[in-house]
This record gives C-alpha cells, structure tokens and sequence, in this order.
C-alpha cells in the first residue's frame, strides 16, 4: 500500500504526516488544459484546483494512500466536494483552517489539526504519540531552516543560485516519491548551494508575488534579464515557516502557531498589516527594484492582494507589474512581451 | 410613480452627492411612497420600502455609529447594540435601480478591481469611493460561504480607516466550531463596544434575538402559506423582501414587514386569490435574481404560468435563538447555513425545497463571479437529475445590466419551460 499522502494548501501540517508514516507528497497541478476538471466544477473557479482534479481524474498522480484538502479558501472548499466523487480514490482528510490569528484560533486549529491525525492514524500503522510527532517538526524544522539559510544568501547577493533553480528545488522538496528520497533534502539543498550563479548580479532584482507562482513564470522572468531573488508564494517562501515563539508542550498548539502565524496567506485578511510588513522586509532586506504580481485567475484573495500590494508599491516608489494567469503554461507571449517592457523600463531608471 | 424613477430625478444632477446626506432627501421620499401606498399591490412591501428609506437616512445621515457588514453576517449583534447597519452588499442593488452602477463599476475598473471579482462588491467599492455610500464607524464580516466579501470589507475599512472584524466561521458543525464561532461573536460585539464607545444595554440585546425570533416564526409561517396550492403571491415579488433575510433580522421593523405579509398572504389564500391566471408549473430559485429591469419573471410566471414559490434566500435554516445564551444561539445560527459544510447539505436543503414546495423545476441563477453559489451546481445537477427534476443553471449577472442578454435569456426560459410544461 501506498505510504504517499497527497496535500494542497500550505496550511496542511505535513509534520503530522511525517510522524504518522506517510511522505505527504504536494500535489502542484498540471500543465496544459483541464477539460475533464471543468465537466466538474465552473470555468470561473481556480484553475491550480481545477488542475489538481484533472491530474486526479487522468491518473497523473503517483499513487497516494489519500489527500489532505484544506478548506483554505472557496476554491478548496469545492474541490473537497468534488474530489471523493470524480477525483481519486483513497482516504480523504478536511481539514479546517482558521482565517484569523489569535488565541482562540490558534486553540481552534490544534482541535482540528489533533482531529486530523486521528483520522490519519486509523487507517494509518499506529496511533500518533507526541514524541514522535515533536520529532516530526524537529526534522521539517531542520529543512525549512536549511531552505532559509540558502535563500537568505540571495539578501547579501552573495553568488545566489536563480529564482529558477530554487522554485525547481523546491518542488522537488515537496514532492518526493518516498520516504528515501524525502530523506535526501538535504542534498537537494546542497546542490543548489554549490551550484554557481550563471546570472549576472546586475540584473534587476525582483520580487515575484502571488497566491501560487508557476515555475514557468520565473523561468521567463530571468530568461529575460531579472533576477527573481525573493518569491513570495504558497510554493515557495510561504513554505518556510519560522519557529513558532512561545512554544508550548503541547505538539498540536505548537502546529496550529506555526502555521498560522507564518507568512501570511492573502486569505488572512485579518493580517493585511502583517502581510504588507513581510513584504517591506523583503524589499529592504533582498534589495529589490521591482515587483511582478502573479493574480492567478478567479481568486478572489488574490484580487485583492494585488490592490493591497499596489498600494504598497506606490508608497514606497516600487515599480509593479501585474500579470495574470490561468496555471496551464499558457499566456507566454504576452507575459514575455509585458516582463521586457517591464525590466527595460527597470534598467533606464 | 415608479418610485426609482423619483430618485433617479432626483439624484441625477451634479449634487447627488449632497443629496443623499440632505434629511430633505429623505423627507421628500417618504412623502412620495407614502403618497403611493395604494399602488402598491403587497401592503407589505410599502412598509419595508418606508422602513427601508429609514434605515437609509439614519446611515446617510449618520444618526448612529455606522457598521458596514456582508449579508452573512448576523446583523442581531448589530441591531442589539443599537448601531446603523448598512449592508453594502444590498446598497449595491438599490445603486442599480438608481442608474449609478455602470459609472460605479467603471470606478472600480479604474481602481484596478478585477472584472473577474463579485460585481455587487465592484459595484460597492465603485459608490463607495464615489461618495454615494455612507462612510463606515467599523466593518464587520463573516467568512462563510463567501471569499470576496471579507477580502472587499477589509479593503474598505483600510480605505476608511476604520477598524475591521471577521467572524471566522468553519464548515463544521461541532461543538469545538460551535466555541470558536461563539467566542468571536462575543469578542467582535465588546470590541464594537468599546471602540465606538456604545453603551451596553443588555435587555436591549436580547430584544434583538427576540425580534428575529418574532421575524423568524412568521417568516416560517409566510413560507407555509406559499406551500399551498394554488401560488398567491409571485416570485418576483416574494424576491423584494429577501432583503430582510440579508440585512434586517434583529430589527423590530422586520417583524412588522413579514407580520404584514404574513395578514396579507393569508387573507389571498382565503379569497383564493392566484399569483397567476393558472398555475401550470411550480419552481424553486436558487441564489439572487437580477436587480435591473429584465423579463425573466415576466416570461416566467406572466406568460407561462410557472410561479417561483420558493426562494433558496428566504429558506428559514436555523432554529430559534436563545436571548439568554445570545453568543452561543448566534453561533449556532451562523453555522446552521445549508451553504456551508459539504455540499450534500445544500442538496439535501433544496431537495426538501423541492419536495416541501411540491415544485416542479429549479432554477439556479449563476451570478457571475459567485463562487460559492455556483461551483457544486454539477453535484446538484446529478442529485436533482437522479429524481427527475428539471433543472436550469441561467447565467448572468445580478447588477451589471451590461451582461443581460435578452434574447439568450428568453431562449433558455423557453427551452427549459418546453421541458418542464
């Protein structure tokens, strides 16, 4: 039997995974159309979803003992509809996750996530103890410390490895096909960090933003002469949660803080302060010159999180460039004729 | 006199603006409607619009801390505290009857909200930022069922500068959800307190949760009545007062708008009165309908003969509240909502329209950029399918008129009514 337990959303505590037995494995979508996903769910709805389906439907995927859907945002909410019914078969865990950050959400979400690995465990080899579960976030907090410490380097514009290879090394982190190879992380680090930069340092400096980055999208942006140096996006810096402050012994609170308390999600409308201040300390920290916001199609957080980001930019004298997308790798002429505009305009300044 | 055609006279000049902040305004208004109350056919109907033009001139006219807040919101809390509600959301209608929504979307435009976003909340951001909206004391916003409005209310009160609160609300429906909800609804409620510095009256509170139980027992009633064969009151009409469902539970003039319906309502059963000539068909509609002039209805249930006797919005889903458990009997109500949970709630919900109502057809109105209304209609579809009950998912809009196509929408009705009839 399978031991890969499939998950979408950023918010899905992969350490209860881990401390259970399975690999959680990120389910990323799918290049190309989604027609079979549309037959399910409206042409209007996220199109990274609706290509997570139609990767299920067409049996693109390993195979997963189940998936672990966030009810994270409307989107989610209706894939977790869809998905026992058209999608795979396997378990299927919901999981809640609080739009808020405070105690009582924090308390609300170790319910949950405590509920979680209870239903993970019955059909999983054995109950979930603590002290394996503490081991699990220990280990997780090693690669997302590693992570953090590598992507740091492109803050001093020490010789970084490109935004390209880091998205493409993130990927690959999230997504192992065992336990044997989630337990080489660190030489996917490692390679990165030798890997020496082939691209000059005098490029602009970007910061690329959005709810999820497709990888094709950076990959352009320095084909075209940026430096991608800070990517803020649920697959990539979203993911690297820094240790939560005032940990208690509890493993589940522990969860529920660090999640929560990450960067945050534009979901969290409540932390659009927090969110604006994570992205001053990236501007000022990683030196950035620009930013290009990637407004995936139909969501509505993201919307959003553009006007917020627009407004941000415009106090701050940043130039920002928006570009929509529908996640199927489409779009390339136009964005490779907006980004050039955009980094020629960033070069005469 | 069409009563949007006064107001469009009205505010149709450059001092729009200014009138809707003269009390004049208001005066003026209500003289006019109350001048036309025998034109009106629904008694109850009069009563809302004057209590309506009320609620508009105690915003408008700041005669209270104003607290915006989306339609799912449980406006009790706001009503209990003795606060102006103001529903943007709603507001966003009544900008459509007034003619101001293509230049409002068009503001919208310009701010950069995506065309892909709600238009009610386009809509609502393009008036408020042209000044035709009253400016907010706080914001308040549940995050059920909807992911725009607390994404749109948020950027409103960073706008204003006013403090935001979200009642995060889960798809459980257990008891630790049941907590965190109740826990919120108290903390948003002293919060508004003491930041608009409100006296807190309690026995005024609870007079809310009264007040929506005396809204929600004759709603029940009302909807009883509408099960009955033959339809005394046409859909078109019954839509006009879903708007208490959205913004006016904890009001006492709620309870006075459906107690009148509800005496009038009865009195047309007893003198068999027919919404229509003859009845052929019997329809469930689910979501809005649109707000600007159009013929569905009229095609619907003036030339066919098929009456809309159920609204999915005035479906009554909550059991009745608790004034001395106010926090925790809100909490419950808030996650009773057939929309949140997976979607068999919802189906089960519409079956038991369906059967309840004994329709015949349901139709869905997709209003574009709704979400969670529309992304389960393929479930929805296959359960209605499965017990033969023709269904029409009708696309459109609910306040953009640029996206009504009149032919399109006739040749939908037809085809579905050719199959239903």
């Amino acid at each position: 039997m399978s031991k890969l337990m499939g998950w979408l959303c950023h918010y899905t505590p992969v350490e209860i995974l881990t401390a259970l037995g399975y690999t959680p494995y990120r389910l990323l979508g799918r290049k190309g159309n989604n027609p079979r996903a549309a037959t399910y769910l409206p042409g209007n709805l996220c199109p990274y979803v609706q290509s997570c389906l139609e990767a299920a439907i067409k049996q693109e995927l390993p195979p997963l003992a189940g998936v672990v859907i966030a009810r994270s945002c409307n989107a989610m909410i209706h894939l977790a509809n869809v998905w026992p019914r058209y999608g795979l078969k396997g378990k299927i865990l919901i999981l809640e996750v609080p739009r808020r950050l405070d105690d009582n959400a924090v308390f609300y979400f170790s319910q949950n996530l405590r509920r979680l690995a209870s239903e993970l465990a019955h059909s999983g080899e054995r109950q979930l103890n603590e002290e394996r579960l503490w081991a699990a976030i220990s280990w997780w907090e090693e690669q997302r410390a590693a992570w953090r410490k590598l992507l740091t380097c492109r803050a001093a514009g020490e010789d970084p490895p490109g935004g390209e290879e880091i998205m493409d090394g993130l990927a690959r982190w999230q997504t192992p096909l065992n336990q044997r190879e989630a337990e080489k992380w660190e030489t996917v680090i490692n390679r990165l960090a030798r890997q020496p930069c082939r691209k000059s340092a005098r490029r602009p400096r970007l910061l690329l933003s959005g709810s999820i980055l497709p990888q094709e999208l950076i990959a352009m942006v320095e084909a075209c002469g940026g430096l991608s140096v800070f990517e803020d996006s649920c697959n990539a810096r979203r993911l690297l949660l820094a240790p939560a402050v005032g940990a208690e012994g509890d493993p589940y609170l522990y969860l529920a803080r660090l999640y929560l308390g990450g960067p945050p999600c534009p979901r969290m409308v409540n932390d659009r302060e927090k969110r604006c201040r994570y992205w001053a300390e990236a501007v000022d920290r990683f030196h950035i010159q620009g930013v290009i916001y990637h407004a995936m199609k139909f969501c509505d957080a993201a919307m959003y999180d553009f006007l917020a980001l627009k407004s941000f930019c415009e106090k701050r004298g940043l130039p920002l460039l928006r570009l929509d997308g529908d996640f199927s790798g489409g779009n390339r002429g136009q964005w490779q004729t907006r980004i050039e505009a955009f980094l020629e305009m960033l070069e005469v300044r | 006199m069409d009563i949007y055609q006064l107001l469009r006279s009205y505010l149709g000049s450059t001092l729009r603006q200014r009138a809707i902040r003269s009390p004049w305004t208001y005066r003026l208004l209500k003289q006019a409607v109350a001048a036309q109350k025998r034109h009106y056919p629904w008694q109850a109907a009069h009563r809302l619009l004057l209590n309506t033009i009320d609620q508009a001139a105690a915003a408008f006219l700041q005669k209270g801390p104003v607290i915006w807040h989306n339609v799912f919101f449980p406006t009790e809390v706001l009503y209990g505290l003795g606060t102006v509600p103001f529903a943007p959301e709603a507001a966003a209608v009544v900008a459509t009857g007034l003619g101001i929504a293509e230049r409002a979307l068009q503001r919208a435009e310009g701010d950069w909200v995506s065309s892909e976003a709600c238009s009610f909340h386009r809509l609502a951001h393009g008036c408020d930022r042209e000044g035709y909206f009253p400016p907010p004391g706080a914001v308040v916003c549940s995050s059920h069922l909807c992911d725009t409005a607390p994404q749109s209310l948020a950027a409103t009160a960073a706008y204003h500068g006013v403090p935001f609160y979200l009642l995060d609300v889960p798809h459980q429906q257990d008891d630790t959800a049941l907590e965190y909800v109740a826990r919120q609804l108290k903390s948003i409620t002293f919060s508004l307190v003491e930041t608009l510095n409100l006296a807190w009256d309690e026995d005024r509170f609870q007079a809310a949760l009264v007040n929506s139980n005396a809204a929600r027992e004759r709603l029940l009633a009302i909807n009883r009545l509408r099960q009955q064969r033959p339809a005394c009151i046409r859909g078109e009409e019954a839509h006009s007062f879903i708007y208490l469902m959205l913004a006016g539970f904890g009001a006492a003039t709620s309870v006075e708008v459906y107690g009148e319906l509800l005496t009038e309502l009865a009195q047309r059963y007893r003198d068999q009165r027919r919404a229509v000539p003859e009845e052929k068909a019997r329809l469930v509609w689910l979501h809005l309908r649109p707000y600007y002039p159009n013929a569905i209805f009229q095609i619907l249930e003036q030339e066919a003969g098929a009456v809309v006797v159920c609204e999915e919005m005035n479906y009554v889903y909550w059991e009745p509240l608790d004034p001395e458990r106010p926090f925790y009997s809100l909490a419950r109500k808030v996650l009773s909502h057939h929309g949140l949970g997976p979607i068999t709630r919802r189906i089960e919900a519409i079956l038991a329209m369906v059967d309840a109502y004994q329709a015949g057809g349901v139709i869905h109105f997709a209003h574009w950029g709704c979400r969670q209304s529309t992304a389960g209609l393929r479930m929805l579809q296959d359960a209605l399918r499965e017990r033969g009950i023709p269904f029409l998912n009708l696309e459109g809009d609910c306040v953009d008129q640029s996206k009504y196509a009149p032919g399109a929408v006739r040749t939908r009705l037809e085809g579905f009514l050719e199959m239903l009839l």
